[in-house]
Protein backbone atom coordinates (compact mmCIF):
# COMPACT_ATOMS: atom_id res chain seq x y z
CA UNK A 1 0.00 0.00 0.00
CA UNK A 2 2.78 2.34 0.52
CA UNK A 3 6.12 2.05 -0.23
CA UNK A 4 8.46 4.20 0.98
CA UNK A 5 12.38 4.46 0.10
CA UNK A 6 14.98 6.68 1.53
CA UNK A 7 12.67 9.48 2.16
CA UNK A 8 13.66 13.00 3.83
CA UNK A 9 12.37 15.96 4.26
CA UNK A 10 13.96 19.33 4.66
CA UNK A 11 12.59 22.72 5.94
CA UNK A 12 15.06 25.21 4.19
CA UNK A 13 18.47 25.09 6.09
CA UNK A 14 16.74 22.81 8.83
CA UNK A 15 16.51 18.25 7.94
CA UNK A 16 13.47 16.75 9.79
CA UNK A 17 14.30 13.28 8.84
CA UNK A 18 16.44 11.49 6.32
CA UNK A 19 16.59 8.14 5.24
CA UNK A 20 13.71 6.85 6.79
CA UNK A 21 12.03 3.39 4.75
CA UNK A 22 8.40 2.86 4.92
CA UNK A 23 6.68 -0.37 4.46
CA UNK A 24 3.35 -0.62 5.01
CA UNK A 25 0.54 -3.15 4.04
CA UNK A 26 -3.37 -4.15 4.84
CA UNK A 27 -3.15 -5.42 8.02
CA UNK A 28 0.11 -3.85 9.63
CA UNK A 29 -0.25 -0.97 12.17
CA UNK A 30 3.00 0.93 11.85
CA UNK A 31 3.79 2.61 15.49
CA UNK A 32 5.84 6.22 14.62
CA UNK A 33 7.07 7.32 18.05
CA UNK A 34 9.16 10.05 19.04
CA UNK A 35 9.67 13.30 21.48
CA UNK A 36 7.90 16.27 20.25
CA UNK A 37 9.53 18.42 17.19
CA UNK A 38 10.91 15.05 15.64
CA UNK A 39 9.08 14.83 13.02
CA UNK A 40 6.22 12.62 12.78
CA UNK A 41 3.54 14.77 12.12
CA UNK A 42 5.66 15.68 9.00
CA UNK A 43 6.53 12.17 7.76
CA UNK A 44 2.38 11.31 8.55
CA UNK A 45 1.96 14.18 6.01
CA UNK A 46 4.06 13.17 3.76
CA UNK A 47 2.62 9.19 3.78
CA UNK A 48 -1.12 11.25 3.22
CA UNK A 49 0.34 13.24 0.12
CA UNK A 50 -0.26 16.33 2.03
CA UNK A 51 3.52 17.39 2.19
CA UNK A 52 6.12 16.38 -0.81
CA UNK A 53 9.49 14.95 0.42
CA UNK A 54 12.79 16.64 -0.41
CA UNK A 55 14.30 13.14 -1.56
CA UNK A 56 13.85 9.18 -1.65
CA UNK A 57 10.52 7.20 -3.73
CA UNK A 58 7.50 7.02 -2.24
CA UNK A 59 4.38 5.20 -3.79
CA UNK A 60 1.15 5.88 -1.91
CA UNK A 61 -2.51 4.89 -2.59
CA UNK A 62 -5.12 7.25 -4.38
CA UNK A 63 -5.89 9.73 -1.93
CA UNK A 64 -9.62 8.91 -1.71
CA UNK A 65 -8.66 5.42 -0.25
CA UNK A 66 -6.48 7.61 2.90
CA UNK A 67 -8.21 8.74 5.95
CA UNK A 68 -5.80 11.38 7.64
CA UNK A 69 -6.61 12.70 11.28
CA UNK A 70 -4.04 15.39 11.94
CA UNK A 71 -3.64 17.13 15.07
CA UNK A 72 -7.09 19.08 15.01
CA UNK A 73 -9.96 16.68 13.99
CA UNK A 74 -10.51 18.81 10.90
CA UNK A 75 -13.93 19.32 10.82
CA UNK A 76 -16.16 22.84 10.72
CA UNK A 77 -16.72 24.13 14.54
CA UNK A 78 -19.83 26.08 13.23
CA UNK A 79 -21.63 22.97 11.99
CA UNK A 80 -23.04 20.34 13.84
CA UNK A 81 -21.70 16.92 13.41
CA UNK A 82 -24.42 15.62 11.22
CA UNK A 83 -23.52 18.84 8.83
CA UNK A 84 -20.33 17.57 9.14
CA UNK A 85 -19.71 14.33 7.76
CA UNK A 86 -22.72 15.22 5.23
CA UNK A 87 -20.63 17.63 3.56
CA UNK A 88 -17.47 15.24 3.83
CA UNK A 89 -19.76 11.90 2.79
CA UNK A 90 -21.25 14.18 -0.30
CA UNK A 91 -17.14 14.91 -1.01
CA UNK A 92 -16.32 11.11 -0.83
CA UNK A 93 -19.13 10.24 -2.88
CA UNK A 94 -20.32 7.62 -0.58
CA UNK A 95 -23.52 5.75 -1.37
CA UNK A 96 -26.37 5.59 1.39
CA UNK A 97 -24.33 8.81 3.70
CA UNK A 98 -26.90 8.70 5.91
CA UNK A 99 -26.93 5.50 6.99
CA UNK A 100 -23.24 5.21 7.46
CA UNK A 101 -23.11 8.45 9.11
CA UNK A 102 -25.65 7.70 11.56
CA UNK A 103 -23.88 4.24 12.38
CA UNK A 104 -20.42 6.21 12.92
CA UNK A 105 -22.46 8.98 15.36
CA UNK A 106 -24.03 5.73 17.04
CA UNK A 107 -20.54 3.81 17.29
CA UNK A 108 -18.55 7.17 18.61
CA UNK A 109 -21.48 7.98 21.40
CA UNK A 110 -22.43 11.38 19.12
CA UNK A 111 -25.37 10.51 17.71
CA UNK A 112 -27.53 12.48 21.19
CA UNK A 113 -25.63 15.54 20.10
CA UNK A 114 -25.70 15.36 16.07
CA UNK A 115 -27.61 18.64 15.96
CA UNK A 116 -25.27 20.72 18.49
CA UNK A 117 -22.55 22.50 16.99
CA UNK A 118 -19.29 21.33 17.37
CA UNK A 119 -17.76 24.14 18.95
CA UNK A 120 -19.72 23.55 21.98
CA UNK A 121 -18.06 20.37 22.07
CA UNK A 122 -15.20 19.50 24.55
CA UNK A 123 -12.15 18.39 22.91
CA UNK A 124 -12.47 14.94 24.00
CA UNK A 125 -16.00 14.73 21.49
CA UNK A 126 -14.34 17.00 18.80
CA UNK A 127 -11.62 13.77 18.61
CA UNK A 128 -14.34 11.33 18.62
CA UNK A 129 -15.79 12.96 15.52
CA UNK A 130 -12.55 13.56 13.93
CA UNK A 131 -12.38 10.06 14.00
CA UNK A 132 -16.17 9.79 12.47
CA UNK A 133 -14.88 12.20 9.44
CA UNK A 134 -11.91 9.67 8.93
CA UNK A 135 -13.69 6.45 8.81
CA UNK A 136 -16.41 7.77 6.99
CA UNK A 137 -15.24 6.63 3.82
CA UNK A 138 -13.90 3.49 5.14
CA UNK A 139 -10.48 3.98 3.85
CA UNK A 140 -8.05 1.33 3.27
CA UNK A 141 -5.21 3.44 4.40
CA UNK A 142 -5.73 5.40 8.06
CA UNK A 143 -2.99 7.89 9.41
CA UNK A 144 -3.73 8.83 12.51
CA UNK A 145 -1.18 11.49 14.20
CA UNK A 146 -1.70 11.33 18.00
CA UNK A 147 -5.37 9.75 17.77
CA UNK A 148 -5.55 9.27 21.78
CA UNK A 149 -5.56 13.25 22.50
CA UNK A 150 -8.19 14.07 24.57
CA UNK A 151 -10.23 10.85 24.65
CA UNK A 152 -11.31 9.97 27.92
CA UNK A 153 -11.56 6.09 28.66
CA UNK A 154 -14.22 5.08 26.66
CA UNK A 155 -12.68 6.74 23.63
CA UNK A 156 -9.69 5.45 24.16
CA UNK A 157 -11.55 1.91 24.22
CA UNK A 158 -13.53 3.08 20.79
CA UNK A 159 -9.57 4.10 19.13
CA UNK A 160 -8.99 0.84 20.37
CA UNK A 161 -11.63 -0.98 18.36
CA UNK A 162 -10.87 0.57 15.10
CA UNK A 163 -7.14 0.08 15.45
CA UNK A 164 -8.04 -3.60 15.97
CA UNK A 165 -9.26 -3.80 12.88
CA UNK A 166 -7.73 -5.65 10.50
CA UNK A 167 -9.03 -4.74 6.79
CA UNK A 168 -6.28 -1.81 6.30
CA UNK A 169 -2.81 -0.32 6.84
CA UNK A 170 -2.34 2.23 9.64
CA UNK A 171 0.29 4.21 11.30
CA UNK A 172 -0.13 5.93 13.98
CA UNK A 173 1.99 8.82 15.25
CA UNK A 174 2.39 9.62 18.94
CA UNK A 175 4.27 10.36 21.72
CA UNK A 176 2.58 8.39 23.87
CA UNK A 177 2.53 4.43 22.37
CA UNK A 178 0.75 2.77 25.42
CA UNK A 179 -2.74 2.75 24.08
CA UNK A 180 -1.27 1.64 20.70
CA UNK A 181 1.56 -0.63 21.46
CA UNK A 182 -0.55 -3.89 21.72
CA UNK A 183 -1.96 -3.60 17.95
CA UNK A 184 1.70 -2.53 16.47
CA UNK A 185 2.94 -4.70 13.96
CA UNK A 186 6.21 -2.44 12.59
CA UNK A 187 7.46 0.23 14.97
CA UNK A 188 9.78 3.45 13.47
CA UNK A 189 11.08 5.64 16.65
CA UNK A 190 12.30 9.14 15.74
CA UNK A 191 14.82 10.82 18.48
CA UNK B 1 -23.60 16.13 -12.11
CA UNK B 2 -21.95 15.72 -9.13
CA UNK B 3 -19.42 18.54 -9.88
CA UNK B 4 -22.22 20.96 -8.97
CA UNK B 5 -23.63 19.05 -6.20
CA UNK B 6 -20.08 19.18 -4.53
CA UNK B 7 -19.80 23.20 -5.51
CA UNK B 8 -23.58 23.56 -4.05
CA UNK B 9 -22.59 21.94 -0.98
CA UNK B 10 -19.32 23.77 -0.29
CA UNK B 11 -20.70 26.88 -0.96
CA UNK B 12 -24.17 26.18 1.05
CA UNK B 13 -21.34 24.93 3.63
CA UNK B 14 -19.86 28.54 3.46
CA UNK B 15 -22.87 30.20 4.10
CA UNK B 16 -23.80 28.70 6.41
CA UNK B 17 -21.14 29.47 8.35
CA UNK B 18 -21.50 32.80 7.68
CA UNK B 19 -24.98 32.54 9.05
CA UNK B 20 -23.85 31.40 12.27
CA UNK B 21 -20.49 33.31 12.65
CA UNK B 22 -21.41 36.65 11.34
CA UNK B 23 -17.66 37.32 10.89
CA UNK B 24 -17.45 38.60 7.77
CA UNK B 25 -20.68 40.01 6.15
CA UNK B 26 -21.55 42.33 9.35
CA UNK B 27 -17.45 43.97 9.01
CA UNK B 28 -17.83 44.31 5.56
CA UNK B 29 -21.25 46.34 6.04
CA UNK B 30 -19.72 48.59 8.40
CA UNK B 31 -16.69 49.43 6.83
CA UNK B 32 -18.71 50.28 3.48
CA UNK B 33 -21.17 52.33 5.41
CA UNK B 34 -18.53 54.15 7.31
CA UNK B 35 -16.22 54.82 4.77
CA UNK B 36 -19.12 56.53 2.35
CA UNK B 37 -20.10 58.53 5.54
CA UNK B 38 -16.66 59.75 6.10
CA UNK B 39 -16.29 60.48 1.65
CA UNK B 40 -20.00 61.73 2.19
CA UNK B 41 -18.89 64.54 4.73
CA UNK B 42 -15.37 65.24 3.45
CA UNK B 43 -15.40 65.83 0.12
CA UNK B 44 -16.34 69.53 -0.64
CA UNK B 45 -19.67 70.20 -2.11
CA UNK B 46 -19.48 70.62 -6.07
CA UNK B 47 -17.64 67.72 -5.90
CA UNK B 48 -17.94 65.60 -9.86
CA UNK B 49 -20.06 62.87 -10.28
CA UNK B 50 -17.35 61.14 -11.29
CA UNK B 51 -15.20 61.53 -7.89
CA UNK B 52 -17.25 59.91 -6.09
CA UNK B 53 -17.53 57.16 -8.20
CA UNK B 54 -13.86 56.80 -7.42
CA UNK B 55 -14.50 56.80 -3.89
CA UNK B 56 -17.07 54.20 -4.24
CA UNK B 57 -15.02 52.07 -6.30
CA UNK B 58 -12.51 52.51 -3.46
CA UNK B 59 -15.11 51.60 -1.11
CA UNK B 60 -16.36 48.66 -2.48
CA UNK B 61 -12.34 47.38 -3.58
CA UNK B 62 -11.38 47.38 0.41
CA UNK B 63 -14.53 45.61 1.35
CA UNK B 64 -14.13 42.53 -1.34
CA UNK B 65 -10.70 43.01 0.53
CA UNK B 66 -12.02 42.34 3.96
CA UNK B 67 -14.70 39.74 2.06
CA UNK B 68 -11.78 37.80 0.72
CA UNK B 69 -9.19 37.94 3.30
CA UNK B 70 -11.45 36.09 5.62
CA UNK B 71 -13.00 33.90 3.17
CA UNK B 72 -10.95 30.69 4.03
CA UNK B 73 -10.53 31.47 7.75
CA UNK B 74 -12.19 28.34 9.32
CA UNK B 75 -9.92 26.51 6.56
CA UNK B 76 -6.72 27.75 7.61
CA UNK B 77 -7.19 27.95 11.06
CA UNK B 78 -8.73 24.88 11.46
CA UNK B 79 -6.58 22.90 9.03
CA UNK B 80 -9.48 21.89 6.76
CA UNK B 81 -6.98 21.95 3.85
CA UNK B 82 -6.26 18.74 4.81
CA UNK B 83 -9.68 17.37 5.14
CA UNK B 84 -10.78 18.99 1.85
CA UNK B 85 -7.43 18.68 -0.38
CA UNK B 86 -7.63 14.28 0.28
CA UNK B 87 -11.50 14.26 -0.74
CA UNK B 88 -11.82 12.73 -4.05
CA UNK B 89 -13.47 16.23 -5.71
CA UNK B 90 -12.30 17.72 -8.29
CA UNK B 91 -10.53 20.29 -6.53
CA UNK B 92 -11.51 23.49 -8.58
CA UNK B 93 -14.75 22.48 -7.13
CA UNK B 94 -13.39 23.91 -3.98
CA UNK B 95 -12.68 27.03 -5.69
CA UNK B 96 -15.74 27.17 -6.90
CA UNK B 97 -17.75 27.00 -3.92
CA UNK B 98 -15.74 29.34 -2.43
CA UNK B 99 -15.68 31.67 -5.04
CA UNK B 100 -20.30 31.45 -4.85
CA UNK B 101 -20.12 32.44 -1.39
CA UNK B 102 -17.74 35.24 -1.79
CA UNK B 103 -19.57 36.84 -4.56
CA UNK B 104 -23.45 36.31 -2.03
CA UNK B 105 -21.06 38.12 0.31
CA UNK B 106 -20.30 41.05 -1.94
CA UNK B 107 -23.54 41.51 -3.77
CA UNK B 108 -24.95 41.49 0.34
CA UNK B 109 -22.84 43.87 0.88
CA UNK B 110 -23.41 46.12 -2.21
CA UNK B 111 -27.44 45.61 -1.76
CA UNK B 112 -26.66 48.15 1.13
CA UNK B 113 -23.74 50.21 -0.11
CA UNK B 114 -25.49 51.09 -3.08
CA UNK B 115 -28.36 52.56 -2.19
CA UNK B 116 -26.08 54.46 0.82
CA UNK B 117 -24.11 55.98 -2.36
CA UNK B 118 -27.23 57.27 -4.17
CA UNK B 119 -28.12 58.50 -0.44
CA UNK B 120 -24.82 60.20 -0.01
CA UNK B 121 -23.80 61.48 -3.43
CA UNK B 122 -26.24 62.00 -6.69
CA UNK B 123 -27.65 59.14 -7.40
CA UNK B 124 -26.84 55.85 -9.74
CA UNK B 125 -27.40 54.62 -12.98
CA UNK B 126 -28.31 50.97 -14.17
CA UNK B 127 -24.72 51.23 -16.15
CA UNK B 128 -23.01 51.13 -12.94
CA UNK B 129 -25.07 48.67 -11.01
CA UNK B 130 -23.92 46.55 -14.20
CA UNK B 131 -20.34 47.39 -13.50
CA UNK B 132 -20.13 47.04 -9.90
CA UNK B 133 -22.07 43.41 -10.40
CA UNK B 134 -19.44 42.17 -13.54
CA UNK B 135 -17.05 43.40 -11.00
CA UNK B 136 -18.11 40.99 -8.10
CA UNK B 137 -18.07 37.98 -10.49
CA UNK B 138 -14.18 39.32 -11.14
CA UNK B 139 -13.27 39.78 -7.70
CA UNK B 140 -14.77 36.66 -6.38
CA UNK B 141 -13.47 34.33 -8.98
CA UNK B 142 -9.99 35.41 -9.21
CA UNK B 143 -10.22 36.26 -5.40
CA UNK B 144 -11.34 33.36 -4.26
CA UNK B 145 -7.65 31.33 -4.54
CA UNK B 146 -7.10 28.12 -5.71
CA UNK B 147 -6.62 25.34 -2.91
CA UNK B 148 -3.18 23.72 -3.12
CA UNK B 149 -2.55 20.59 -0.67
CA UNK B 150 -0.12 22.50 1.91
CA UNK B 151 -2.71 25.24 1.79
CA UNK B 152 -0.47 27.91 0.51
CA UNK B 153 -1.33 30.98 -1.84
CA UNK B 154 1.02 31.94 -4.98
CA UNK B 155 2.37 34.89 -2.91
CA UNK B 156 6.10 34.64 -2.04
CA UNK B 157 6.06 35.78 1.70
CA UNK B 158 5.68 33.51 4.35
CA UNK B 159 3.49 35.07 6.79
CA UNK B 160 0.16 33.50 6.79
CA UNK B 161 -1.42 36.91 7.71
CA UNK B 162 -0.38 38.87 4.79
CA UNK B 163 -0.11 36.40 2.33
CA UNK B 164 -3.63 36.21 1.95
CA UNK B 165 -4.30 40.14 1.74
CA UNK B 166 -1.30 40.36 -0.87
CA UNK B 167 -3.14 38.01 -3.27
CA UNK B 168 -6.62 39.29 -2.80
CA UNK B 169 -5.21 42.38 -2.94
CA UNK B 170 -4.22 42.15 -6.23
CA UNK B 171 -6.96 39.83 -7.96
CA UNK B 172 -9.86 42.55 -6.09
CA UNK B 173 -7.73 45.59 -8.14
CA UNK B 174 -7.33 43.30 -11.37
CA UNK B 175 -10.97 42.60 -11.63
CA UNK B 176 -12.21 46.14 -10.33
CA UNK B 177 -9.73 48.22 -13.04
CA UNK B 178 -12.36 47.92 -16.04
CA UNK B 179 -15.36 48.17 -14.58
CA UNK B 180 -14.65 51.37 -12.57
CA UNK B 181 -13.01 52.75 -15.71
CA UNK B 182 -16.25 52.14 -17.63
CA UNK B 183 -18.85 53.87 -14.91
CA UNK B 184 -16.11 56.94 -14.99
CA UNK B 185 -15.81 57.32 -18.51
CA UNK B 186 -19.87 57.06 -18.57
CA UNK B 187 -20.92 59.43 -16.35
CA UNK B 188 -18.20 61.96 -17.06
CA UNK B 189 -20.95 64.55 -17.66
CA UNK B 190 -23.09 63.87 -14.27
CA UNK B 191 -23.47 66.94 -12.29
CA UNK B 192 -22.18 67.34 -9.29
CA UNK B 193 -22.79 65.68 -5.40
CA UNK B 194 -25.62 66.32 -3.34
CA UNK B 195 -25.22 69.65 -0.88
CA UNK B 196 -25.25 68.39 2.29
CA UNK B 197 -27.70 70.33 5.02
Amino acid sequence: MIRGRGLAKRYGERLVFDGVDVDLDRGRLLLVTGPNGSGKTTLLRVLAGLAATSAGELELPARETIGYLGHEPLVYRELTPLENLTLFGRLYRIPERGERIGMLLERFGLWEVRHERVSTFSRGMQQRLGLCRVLLHDPSLLLLDEPSNALDADGLELLAGVLGEHHRAVAVATHDPRSVEPFATDRLAFV
Amino acid sequence: MSYFADVGALARKDLLLELRAKETLPSMLVFVIATLTIFHFALPRGTGHVAALGLLWVALIFTALLGLTRAFVAEREQGLFDALVLAPCDRSALWLGKAIAVFAFLVAAEVVALPAFAIFFSGLDGRTVVAVALADVGIATVGAPWPSPAGRGSCSCRCSSCRSPCRSWSAASAATCGSSRSTTRSSASWPGRRSST
